[in-house]
């Protein structure tokens, strides 16, 4: 425990790098696949009519 | 100028979040660009501007903590073999002896420089490390927090974007109950599903920083029950929603228990905490010298202009990151709606097909 006190800001740079790479990994991806689904529904809408 | 450059930021990001596309139409490129942009350029300050004080910060560190390490920034004024004479920002003279790294790099006269130092009762401060040198700008060095103070440009942001959330919910909860449409209520339960991530993002670095600074992670401060009362109430908010059948009667309840409930979790992001004594900065015996808070305090002295600029940038790029993470969640969620009633539409024209076939 004492290790993490004396090298705590690299406890907190990891734990920052964590949250912050895969909340935009997250969004980015989420991202492309919500607008690959929006294009295929709005082929699908425009082969409908 | 603090509540200029904290509160312009977060208007400007709420103005960037509904505009443009608002909610239910893809961002452009440049503003997602401008949110990984500002993202990174937190990460990289926050984490890589160097922490200096003064010698009299740097005493109280040691007299906290045995062979404490701390970075001073002083100008050199004179260098004798071994040691230097350096003069902080307060004005303070010391003499600092150079050993280790410090001694080999050696130091000029004139140069501002970072020195990462302890003091030896016997000898007065021991430079060991140069740390940084002309640096242009360094965050204060806050006894007991030290290093551990970067965490504020995380921590606090999720907080308020776990409040502001709530906000964006409620606003859309009143446009279902004016118009009753059911993009307004999925936008509302993103949003309120967002706050609860943000939530546990704030409670969960809290509790890092708890264990480091007052040694448990969890020991019921108010300021902690305060964000965990939060996170239950949004907890609650999808277990209500997961109880009730049918969309409509799921979307009127729901967005009258966010309506509701927007007075208590006002009350306890922001009253509650104030109203008792706590180890968390803007608590009670804060409050009574006059200090409601870092962040929220008018006095420009509660907050140095590096970390109002640090702040600012945080509240920024924690909200578009926000709203763009909103606008994905609300366009997924809309196109599983039209989905949704498209297959409706089908399977009744079907049946009416069906029921023509057979009569004829």
């Amino acid at each position: 425990m004492q290790f993490l006190v004396d090298h705590s800001i690299y406890v907190t740079l990891i734990i920052a790098t964590m949250i912050l790479v895969g909340l935009l990994v997250f969004v980015s991806r989420v991202d492309a696949r919500v607008r690959r689904l929006e294009r295929e529904t709005e082929l699908e809408k425009s082969a409908a009519r | 100028m603090k509540g200029l450059l904290i509160g312009g930021a977060t208007v400007l990001s709420i103005i960037l979040g509904f505009w443009p596309g608002g909610t239910s139409r893809p961002k452009p490129t440049w503003w997602r660009m401008l949110t990984i942009a500002s993202m990174l350029a937190l990460f990289v300050l926050a984490l890589g501007i160097p922490t200096a004080g003064s010698f009299k910060i740097g005493a109280a560190v040691a007299q906290s903590r045995e062979n404490a390490y701390f970075p001073i920034r002083a100008i050199v004024e004179s260098v004798e073999t071994g040691a230097v004479t350096m003069r902080d920002r307060m004005g303070d003279v010391q003499r600092v002896t150079l050993t280790g790294a410090a001694a080999t790099e050696g130091a000029k006269k004139g140069e501002d420089v970072v020195l990462d130092m302890r003091f030896d009762h016997a000898g007065g401060f021991v430079a060991e490390r140069v740390v940084a040198s002309e640096p242009i700008f360094t965050l204060p060095l806050i006894p007991g927090l030290e290093e551990r103070a970067r965490n504020l440009y995380f921590h606090v942001p999720t907080a308020w974007i776990a409040q502001l959330a709530w906000f964006v919910a409620l606003f859309y909860a009143f446009i279902y109950l004016r118009k009753r449409r059911l993009e307004d209520d999925a936008r509302a339960a993103t949003a309120a599903a967002l706050g609860a991530l943000f939530c546990i993002l704030a409670t969960t670095t809290g509790a890092v920083w708890a264990k480091f600074n007052w040694g448990t992670f969890w020991n019921w401060d108010p300021r902690q029950t305060s964000i965990f009362i939060v996170l239950v109430i949004y907890g609650a908010y999808f277990a209500l929603r997961s109880a009730l059948e049918g969309e409509d009667q799921r979307a009127r309840i729901s967005s009258i228990y966010l309506v509701l409930l927007a007075v208590p979790v006002i009350f306890f992001m922001f009253v509650f905490p104030r109203m008792s004594e706590s180890l968390h900065p803007g608590s009670l015996q804060d409050v009574k010298a006059g200090n409601i808070g870092p962040v929220l305090s008018p006095r420009e002295e509660d907050l140095d202009p590096i970390k109002q600029v640090l702040f600012a940038l945080g509240f920024f790029s924690w909200a578009m990151l926000f709203f763009w993470m909103l606008n994905v969640g609300v366009r997924a969620q809309l196109a599983e709606l039209r989905l949704r009633r498209r297959r409706i539409e089908h399977e009744e024209r079907l049946q009416t097909e069906a029921l023509e076939a057979t009569t004829a």
